[in-house]
């Protein structure tokens, strides 16, 4: 019973040391086991595809550096898909650091897959703006008014061409929106404020962690499609035909979950044969 | 990222994790550094693209002085610092809050709505049947109202919280996967940008 | 003044949008429109309470000499150093662009990242089967994690599907119950705060 005790007691920097080694094993050399490519994210792929060419989409990204590893390649897909379909977007953040994480992002597609696009005709981003579900109502009535009429640069949004084309967040002028948030405010607020009385589908991307909340909303039509996760992003990028850090991530996870099972299942089996070995 | 930004993140990172072997002083420099910035940046962010857009353009290029207003508004909150006018920051407080209130009472109905209808399925299969009870139960669960006594609610609660207890389990899976990915996400950081191994 | 003048203005702010939304009071003039900015940025100037609380807490930190004061000076340095920076230029440019890009994303990152480790050692010490609740909580999370990792249909094909099944059944129906439970709460706190019951935001509780 010593094994187990010592086991049951060891220091959890052992076990956290063992994680470092294991998922620097796993991205060092990778496994590459086959993924099958869910039905969720293909309807995400498949909704993008159905946007008619040259509409305009509004990119809601208030998500943050917490869970750029997740949110960032999903939401970096969908720019590539979107400019294959030449769509136009807006990006808008809730988030501190979105719009600057957003901004990075599309000059990143920008320079390495689409270098004609323009920003203000292409893609424009009107930044940070707090107050999230009143925010999100205000752009539903007035554009210029609710942005204060400057984009993230602090530029006047009546210099760009495609903020002319959107007075007012409606379905009159945007195809869909696309909510790409770390999970708050979540996209019932966005449905509420801006989809229904606007008639605007909304399509989202969503970290792991938020899949199980957000189905709910899938299954009653607040979404019509979501990318779940990392697992969903590394989906979406094989749909889209650009492997990215989410792909190379299955691994890891795959490791890691093996890894916690395991530690999971030899915590119990310690505990009941210690507990048998006490009460004896 | 350049090399410098490079190496500066790749300090930050290991700065970080030394606190998983104990906590010290690299770490709480980094951390309370971050807070520092984060703070500032938060703040300089509202500025550029609130304040300085209302004062430049609208109250000082335009004229239209009912800007003036939320100024005076956003500014009263400061007020709770001076014991003898801290009164005054209830103004502000009271018009978000209401305004908020005001928000969940006309708006927040519709997912709500949307929400209720799709739990009218017809039940004509073994899901959509534990569906319902699922929905129902939970909701059971959720009677804080009054003591509850029939049998319906008390044992419809109790089986409420297994579909909960489901709910959070799958909740904890995943978070366990997303935190994973953060973890990789530095760790290909680590090994990629900075140490230049494999890729 | 005090105490009424607030609440009027609170029962009034939540009135105007719930008369423009039911009843359409108001919305020709644009006036929710001016509301809306007026919420904004009235609610975005309160950031810098959030800088003052910092300065104050700090600020007596160092005074005091308190323990690990020194790391409060880092933090105030940091703070005021940017926010001067990021004022004066701007966060999208410059020095506080560089910042942001190595420093702050980098540290947001891993802080988050560290999270895992403490999940890691919380589910060994923690997820013992002492009870059939506990039992059923850590069944589900390992089916989960197996279906949402590859490595679960490598072992057994088709693993995934108990997964979704999970998800899209039992889960899905409690969240939706949760849900709605929490959109009624939301709806009881609203109803409250306009009919001026709930009073913590006056510096006192509720009636």
């Amino acid at each position: 019973m010593t094994f187990w005790r010592k086991f049951l007691n060891m220091d959890r920097r052992i076990m956290w040391g063992a994680m470092f080694l294991i998922v620097a094993a796993v991205l060092l050399r990778p496994i590459g086991l086959p993924m099958q490519i869910g039905s969720t994210t293909e309807k995400f792929y498949d909704f993008v595809e159905d946007i008619p060419r040259g509409s305009i989409v509004w990119v809601e990204a208030g998500f943050g550096a917490g869970n750029l590893p997740e949110v960032g390649p999903q939401i970096r897909t969908f720019l590539i898909q979107a400019y294959r379909r030449d769509l136009r977007l807006i990006m808008s953040s809730t988030g501190v650091e979105g719009s600057q994480l957003g901004q990075e992002m599309f000059e990143d597609i920008k320079s390495q897959f689409f270098p004609d696009l323009e920003y203000g005709v292409d893609f424009l981003n009107v930044g940070y703006r707090p107050g999230t579900m009143i925010y999100a109502r205000a752009l539903a009535d007035d554009v210029m008014s609710a942005t204060g009429g400057v984009d993230i640069f602090g530029r006047s949004l009546a210099d760009f061409p495609l903020a002319s084309e959107v007075p007012r967040l409606h379905g009159d002028y945007v195809a869909v929106l696309a909510h790409f948030v770390g999970h708050d405010p979540p996209p019932d607020e966005w449905f509420a404020a801006v989809g229904q009385p606007g008639n605007i589908p909304i399509i989202s991307g969503t970290p792991q962690m938020a899949v199980p909340q957000f189905i709910p909303f899938l299954e009653a039509g607040i979404i019509k499609a979501n990318i779940p996760g990392m697992r969903g992003a590394a989906e979406y990028e094989s749909l889209v035909g650009v492997l990215g850090s989410a792909t190379a991530g299955q691994d890891v996870t795959s490791s890691m979950v093996l890894f916690i099972t395991i530690l999971v299942i030899m915590a119990n089996v310690g505990y009941i044969l210690t507990r048998k070995d006490t009460s004896s | 990222m350049t090399q410098w930004q490079i190496i500066v993140a790749g300090l930050v990172t290991l700065g970080l994790y030394t606190y998983l072997w104990k906590d010290n002083p690299i770490y709480r420099t980094i951390e309370h550094a971050f807070v520092g910035f984060y703070t500032a940046y938060a703040v300089a962010m509202v500025y550029h693209n609130q304040v300085k857009p209302a004062v430049l353009n609208d109250l000082i290029r335009d004229g239209e002085a009912i800007v003036l207003i939320p100024l005076i508004l956003g500014a009263m909150i400061y007020l709770r610092y001076l014991p003898q006018l801290s009164w005054v920051s209830r103004y502000p407080m009271s018009f978000w809050l209401g305004y908020g209130a005001g928000f969940v009472i006309s708006y927040q109905i519709q997912p709500l709505i949307q929400q209720i209808r799709a739990s009218f399925i017809p039940i004509n299969s073994v899901n959509s049947f534990l569906i319902v009870v699922g929905i129902l139960t939970t909701l059971m669960y959720f009677f804080f109202t009054w003591t509850v006594k029939d049998p319906v609610t008390h044992y419809g609660s109790k089986i409420g919280r297994y579909f909960i207890i489901v709910a959070l389990g799958a909740t904890f899976g995943n978070t366990v996967i997303f935190r994973v990915g953060l973890l990789m996400g530095r760790m290909q950081f680590l090994l990629f940008d900075l140490l230049r191994i494999g890729n | 003044m005090r105490k009424q003048g607030p609440m009027i203005i609170c029962t009034l702010a939540g009135l105007i949008l719930i008369f423009s939304r039911y009843f359409q009071v108001g919305r020709d003039l644009g006036m929710l429109t001016t509301w809306d900015r007026w919420f904004m940025l009235s609610s975005g100037m309160a950031i810098g309470v959030g800088a003052i609380n910092l300065t104050i807490l700090h600020a007596k930190n160092v005074m005091r000499r308190t323990q690990y004061w020194q790391s409060s000076v880092i933090l105030l340095v940091c703070m005021y150093g940017y926010m001067a920076l990021a004022i004066h230029q701007t966060t999208g440019a410059g020095i506080p662009l560089w910042i942001f890009q190595s420093f702050m994303v980098t540290a947001n990152s891993t802080l988050f990242s560290m999270v895992v480790f403490f999940i890691f050692s919380a589910a060994f010490r923690a997820f013992r089967i002492r009870s059939r609740e506990a039992a059923l909580l850590g069944l589900v999370a390992i089916i989960t994690m197996f279906g949402v990792a590859p490595i679960g249909d490598a072992l057994i094909p088709g693993w995934s599907g108990l997964k979704d099944w999970l998800l899209d059944v039992p889960n899905m129906a409690g969240f939706r119950g949760i849900q709605i439970g929490a959109y009624l709460g939301a709806f009881a706190t609203a109803i409250r705060i306009l009919l001026g019951l709930e009073r913590a935001h006056m510096g006192g509780g509720g009636r």
